[in-house]
């Protein structure tokens, strides 16, 4: 239904009002009118009546109905009388009078002119008792005619109708001009706010003359109009120092991420420096005491790395840059890797570190096995830390139902446990639980900081129970992916004291060293691993290629240690100082592989691999020759960067022996691998 | 009580209304239905109600020296009419002259002229008859039997001289005389 606007309803209900309530007057005061001029009418024949009736009271008390006719013959004096009778007291008619004609009446030579008379709408009737002395001898009864008063009615009618129509008219006219005066201002009132509110231009005012109610009104509403206009031009001015903040703020972000980036790249340079010169040095014959230097500083290399490792994860989270990538992995894989990771550190402090894998877990997950690592090897390693004597427990399971099923890594240890106070503020980077366990305990407090945002990006949560004095729980709950074909695991429980003491028999020591802070232990895990590595690349002759393979590296330190890494697998690299350099040697040798240095004088690596595949694609030089990107760069997205720049790989410095070992393997051609693992 | 006395009296008043005698002796009928005496009785009845009696006096004796079917009917009307307080009774000519409650005196056939002369008396006396000629002969009303009906004749200056008031409608129905030699006056 549409809707009508004010002005219509103003004007409609205007002259419905009045329309209606003239009518109801006009009715009723034609309705009274009628009814008084037939009262009178009445009255009047009434009257007439009596003094007829009076008149022939004598005739008929001395039974002379030609004189009561005489009498009733005076009747035709009054033109609305029809007709008169006289009437005996026992009914019978005594004497009668009739009107010949009148109007549509004829009653001249009807037999039954009452009759005649009573079918009549207009015609009433009038009886008196005819009384001599006090006795009623008779009655005289009346037709009158009232058509009269009804033809005045219906005059009056007419008349009304005029009225009323007149009525309606002036209402309109009345209407109308209280909608020039009220309703038309406030139509353009309403204009100007649509106008405004379409606009957004605050800057408008709506002008008038009223000095009414609707003046008031405008007034109020120009006045808001002026405060939205200052607030917004406020606002403007807000924005826009808002905007500038922002710009400044992304600019210190960007600043920031390429600081992190440049410190992270000038760090690395060193480090793989440092550990590349400890792992080479490891394959010399050190005394006991140049052993010792030698694991003070392959420990204090490691624990630099994995700093710079923290610390790069958590600006990669901060500014959102870290990425989950999920893929297929094997539980049962993963937790003999933290096994072996954590088996040397509680040997070291005799604590009984368990396994346990529920029936339910599936053998294979899909997820990003990397960061559910790295969050294990955070809370194991706080565990083991703390925990002085008992054990520490890894527990796997599947919690839920089929619909929303999550899957439980849960470590519990025996350890010191924390208390309530310390409790809210557990996850919360930089945090160490009081300065004397920092002091007693060490690291950098970002490990459960870390944690917790890694499995939030996972999608999962991370709590804890702990009692202090007796032990903690912390556990994390990560939705289940199901593999297409996934059997389930057998249950599973390993414990370090019995299953997984022999594989790692010649790097567990014998010496318990409480007190070690989380990283040592995680430093020391890992020097284990990298033992196993360095050990298996001291003892163990590796696989041997007799490749051409060309490094573009301009420090000289990472020549080096890359000439000396390489040749430990029998290669001899060609070594060029910048990218320009490569590109020459590509276009005039044969190269199978290419080590390509990011960050380089006169002509980068990225420059000098777009040239080198050109010349691939185009000259069919070294056509099968793969390029490896070799850089320090590590923050987020530099190697995906890389691999779409052309490189088929991509290793951080400091480089990793085994690491640069497997990378080989993978490109260079199977002629060399006659040279067998031993 | 009242009211159905007034029916009562309706009923009569209309009875001898109508009240003529078969035409058997008299000739034809004046009234259909009733007997001469009967319409004679009820007209003396209502003459009461047209006919003002001199200082505030009402009928209240009608005599007469002899009981006949007229005299008979009339008392029945009378009885008929207590509002009225009217009585009728029989005497002799000369107790009628000496009373001084006969208000009216119904002049019969044999009392015509007594009844004539007493009404020389200074005492008011309405005297009616049904005696042709008596109006005329110095009465106040004569009953008139007429060929259908029973009509009056007054002697209205007798009437008037002796102190009655006669109603415009009585005479306006009434043939208006006055005494023998004078000149006869109808309407």
């Amino acid at each position: 239904m549409k809707v009508k606007g004010i002005r219509q309803q103003v004007s409609i209900i205007a002259m419905t009002v009045t329309g209606v309530v003239v009518a109801l007057i006009l009715i009723v005061q034609l309705a009274a009118t009628l009814q008084r001029d037939l009262r009178h009418i009445t009255d009047q024949s009434e009257t007439l009546a009596q003094i007829v009736g009076d008149n022939a009271s004598a005739a008929m008390a001395f039974y002379d109905p030609a004189a009561a006719e005489d009498t009733l013959a005076t009747l035709a004096r009054s033109p609305l009388v029809l007709m008169g009778r006289i009437h005996n007291v026992d009914g019978s008619l005594f004497a009668e009078y009739r009107r010949d004609q009148q109007d549509d009446i004829s009653l001249a030579s009807v037999d039954n002119p009452a009759a005649v008379l009573a079918g009549h709408m207009y015609v009433s009737k009038v009886v008196e008792p005819l009384v001599i002395g006090s006795t009623t001898v008779g009655s005289i009864t009346l037709w009158i005619n009232t058509w009269d008063a009804y033809l005045k009615i219906f005059t009056s009618i007419w008349l009304s109708l005029i009225i009323w129509v007149l009525g309606i008219v002036i209402a309109y006219l009345l209407a109308e001009r209280l909608n020039r005066r009220a309703v038309a201002p406030l139509h353009d009132l309403s204009e100007v706010m649509i106008t405004v509110s379409t606009t957004e231009d605050y800057s408008q005012r709506f002008e008038h003359k009223e000095d009414n109610e609707i003046g008031t009104l405008a007034d109020s509403f120009n006045q808001m109009l002026a405060r939205i206009d200052d607030r917004e031009a406020r606002l403007r001015d807000a924005i826009s120092d808002l905007e500038i903040a922002r710009d400044q703020a992304e600019q210190a972000a960007r600043t920031k991420s390429a600081f992190l980036a440049n410190m992270s790249h000038e760090i690395r340079t060193p480090m793989n420096g440092v550990v590349g010169m400890t792992a080479l040095l490891k394959r010399t014959q050190l005394d006991d005491q140049q052993q010792h230097y030698f694991n003070t500083i392959e420990k204090s290399a490691q624990s630099l790395l994995m700093i710079i490792d923290d610390i790069l994860d958590f600006t990669k989270i901060e500014a959102g840059k870290l990425e989950i990538k999920n893929s297929e992995y094997s539980v049962r894989d993963a937790s003999a890797a933290i096994a072996e990771f954590f088996a040397e550190p509680a040997r070291r402090k005799n604590l009984e570190f368990i396994i346990d894998i529920d029936d339910g877990v599936p053998a294979t997950l899909i997820g990003d096995s990397g960061r559910v690592r790295q969050v294990l090897i955070n809370l194991i390693g706080n565990a083991i830390k703390f925990t002085d004597q008992g054990k520490v427990a890894l527990k796997i399971s599947v919690i839920g139902d089929d619909y929303h099923e999550t899957i439980r890594f849960s470590v519990t240890d025996t350890g010191i446990g924390l208390s309530k106070d310390e409790a809210p503020s557990i996850f919360e980077e930089f945090f160490q639980a009081d300065s004397t366990s920092t002091r007693q305990f060490g690291g950098t407090g970002l490990g459960l900081a870390i944690s917790k945002q890694l499995v939030t990006l996972m999608a999962g949560r991370i709590a804890f129970e702990s009692t202090p004095g007796v032990g903690s729980t912390f556990w994390f709950d990560l939705p289940l992916h199901r593999t297409l074909i996934n059997p389930f695991m057998s249950s599973m429980r390993v414990n370090s004291r019995d299953t997984l003491s022999n594989p790692f028999s010649t790097a567990l020591g014998n010496s318990t060293e409480n007190g070690a802070d989380s990283d040592d232990v995680i430093n020391n895990a890992m020097q284990q691993e990298g033992g196993v590595g360095a050990s298996y690349a001291a003892s163990e002759e590796p696989l041997r290629w007799d490749a051409k393979v060309l490094v573009a590296e301009d420090s000289e330190v990472n020549q080096f240690i890359i000439k000396e890494l390489l040749a430990i697998y029998g290669i001899t690299p060609v070594i060029v100082e910048n990218g320009q350099q490569a590109v020459d040697r590509f276009l005039s040798e044969c190269f199978e592989l290419v080590f390509m240095d990011i960050q380089m004088p006169v002509m980068d690596g990225v420059e000098a691999t777009s040239k080198l595949r050109e010349a691939q694609k185009q000259q069919g030089i070294n056509a099968e020759c793969s390029i490896v990107g070799l850089s320090a760069h590590a923050m987020a997205g530099d190697r995906e960067r890389y691999l779409e720049q052309g490189m088929d790989d991509y290793i951080t410095k400091p480089i990793d022996i085994d690491e640069l070992g497997v990378l080989l393997k993978r490109l260079l051609k199977p002629q060399s691998s006659l040279m067998l693992w031993r | 009580m009242r009211r159905v006395a007034r029916t009562v009296l309706s009923a009569l008043i209309l009875a001898s209304n109508m009240l003529v005698q078969p035409a058997s002796s008299q000739g034809s009928e004046v009234a259909p239905g009733y007997t001469e005496n009967q319409v004679k009785a009820a007209f003396v009845g209502h003459l009461f109600n047209f006919i003002t009696f001199p200082d505030g006096h009402a009928a209240e004796y009608i005599c007469t020296t002899e009981e006949t079917a007229f005299t008979q009917n009339i008392a029945a009307v009378l009885a008929a009419a207590p509002t009225l307080k009217v009585e009728i009774h029989i005497m002799s000519a000369a107790d009628i002259y000496a009373s001084e409650r006969c208000n009216v005196v119904l002049a019969q056939t044999l009392t015509a002229s007594l009844i004539s002369q007493n009404a020389q008396r200074d005492v008011p006396v309405l005297t009616i008859s049904d005696q042709p000629g008596f109006a005329r002969q110095g009465g106040m009303i004569e009953l008139e039997r007429r060929p259908s009906r029973v009509g009056l004749i007054i002697n209205r200056a007798r009437a008037e001289t002796a102190g009655f008031t006669l109603s415009s409608k009585l005479l306006r129905l009434a043939t208006i005389v006055s005494t023998a030699g004078g000149e006869s006056d109808e309407s």
